[in-house]
């Protein structure tokens, strides 16, 4: 996986995200309307594409993409 | 690991009762009708049935277990073992199993008590049942498993009162001394995470006071009193994606056996979003998976034989199936059963509309 697999993955779950809209540097609150739901849904693909799960916190914590995927791939090679 | 392997006992009957009342989410004009069609897409919730006030848990579960002993023919005097699994009982105190025995005209030489336990009650409660029954002494036993969570419920909190419905569950063990007959559990516990789903007042470590029933608003859309249900989505969200898949991969591992050897996985019924994310951790096709929270929402623990009944009821009278059981949530406490019902007596849903 490379960020821009990742990115890919996000833009076709998410309908509401302009296709690559989603770059590393780019706040993923801003591209779209951020909910609570959105937020569970991105917990749910994580959780069932890459097999690797992320916090409610360490989300929360994260602004952009790059700082999300770079939580995912590290949890990938733990 | 709690794992448990109980033999010599097998599942007779499961039935399950609801009340007449349906209550449509795309009727809950709390929320915006745009967000009633967000809320039924994601939580799969289309429709609950509420009991009418004033109507306890155990007056389904009485209902329904007087309806199935007769219809099992089963002589009441035999019946020595009654655990009635719930979170909404009669009275803080005696038990309720204690009325029920009595309502049901159940012997003197029974025992009977509750486990307040919520959505992985069933589990934890077959465990119970299951464990006593196979000494060998007491033949015959009722788990009576629900909840009328609409009590607990504030319409105007938004995070929890479109999810949860009311509903009875009984089931039938009996003692058959048949090694083959075999439950194997994997059971466990994480009580950090009690804050996640909560009544805060009414126990003893916050007594009711005027301030318990004072309407409170947390965010908007979200008013209620400290007597009502408190649900942290994301905690809850979190607890499941982490440990569910987990803990019925254990109970796969420990018994050397794979998904393909199961032929439903009955899921406690918390919304559709989590438990199609536990399906898919566990690469499960669809038609293994039924659910009934689209007509019934979450049913705390009648959820898991709910959903037997209203969705398989055809192919549990007649067919030998195997199935993994798993209760998650409130506790929080979770637990899965490995279990073979060949050919139980499954009746059609039971109406309550007293």
């Amino acid at each position: 996986m490379n960020i821009d697999d990742f990115a890919k993955r996000l833009e076709e779950e998410f309908e509401e995200i302009p296709s690559g809209a989603l770059k590393a540097d780019v706040k993923f609150r801003d591209i779209f309307e951020w909910n609570s739901m959105n937020a569970l849904l991105l917990m749910a693909l994580i959780s069932t594409e890459y097999d690797v799960n992320i916090s409610a916190d360490e989300l929360r914590n994260c602004n952009t993409l790059g700082e999300l995927y770079s939580i995912v791939s590290s949890k990938l090679s733990e | 690991m709690a794992f448990l392997q109980i033999k010599n006992v097998k599942i007779k009957a499961i039935a399950a009762a609801v009340p007449d009342q349906i209550f449509h989410n795309k009727d809950y004009e709390w929320i915006s009708e745009k967000e009633r069609e967000i809320l039924m897409e994601t939580t799969g919730i289309r429709e609950r049935r509420f009991t009418k006030p004033g109507t306890c848990t155990s007056d389904m579960g009485v209902f329904a277990a007087d309806k199935l002993i007769s219809e099992l023919e089963w002589n009441k005097n035999e019946i020595e073992l009654l655990v009635f699994i719930s979170q909404s009982r009669d009275y803080v105190l005696p038990n309720t199993a204690c009325l029920i025995q009595s309502r049901l005209g159940l012997s003197k030489n029974c025992m009977a008590f509750d486990i307040p336990l919520g959505c992985s009650g069933y589990v934890y409660g077959l465990s119970v049942v299951a464990s006593l029954l196979s000494h060998g002494n007491i033949k015959k036993a009722l788990l009576i498993a629900g909840d009328v969570a609409s009590y607990d419920l504030s319409y105007t909190d938004k995070s929890a009162y479109p999810l949860f419905g009311d509903a009875v569950s009984v089931t039938a063990l009996e003692y058959t001394g048949n090694n083959e007959d075999v439950f194997v559990f994997n059971l466990q516990t994480d009580g950090s995470g009690y804050e996640a789903i909560i009544i805060p007042d009414g126990g003893n470590r916050n007594n009711i006071t005027e301030e318990s029933l004072k309407q409170i608003q947390y965010e908007e859309g979200i008013i209620r009193t400290r007597r009502n249900i408190f649900l942290d989505g994301m905690k809850i969200f979190e607890f499941t994606l982490r440990e569910v898949a987990k803990n019925i991969k254990q109970l796969l591992a420990f018994l050397n056996k794979t998904t393909n050897d199961y032929d439903y996985f009955i899921f406690h019924q918390a919304n559709l979003i989590m438990n199609e994310t536990v399906r898919k951790q566990l690469k499960l096709t669809e038609d293994k998976v039924p659910y009934s929270l689209g007509n019934f929402g979450n049913t705390s623990s009648a959820s898991i034989p709910l959903t037997i009944v209203t969705q398989l009821n055809q192919k549990a009278n007649t067919e030998n199936l195997n199935y993994i059981f798993t209760g998650f949530g409130v506790g929080l406490s979770w637990a899965s059963v490995s279990v073979n019902l060949d050919k139980i007596y499954c009746p059609e849903i039971y109406i309550h509309n007293k």
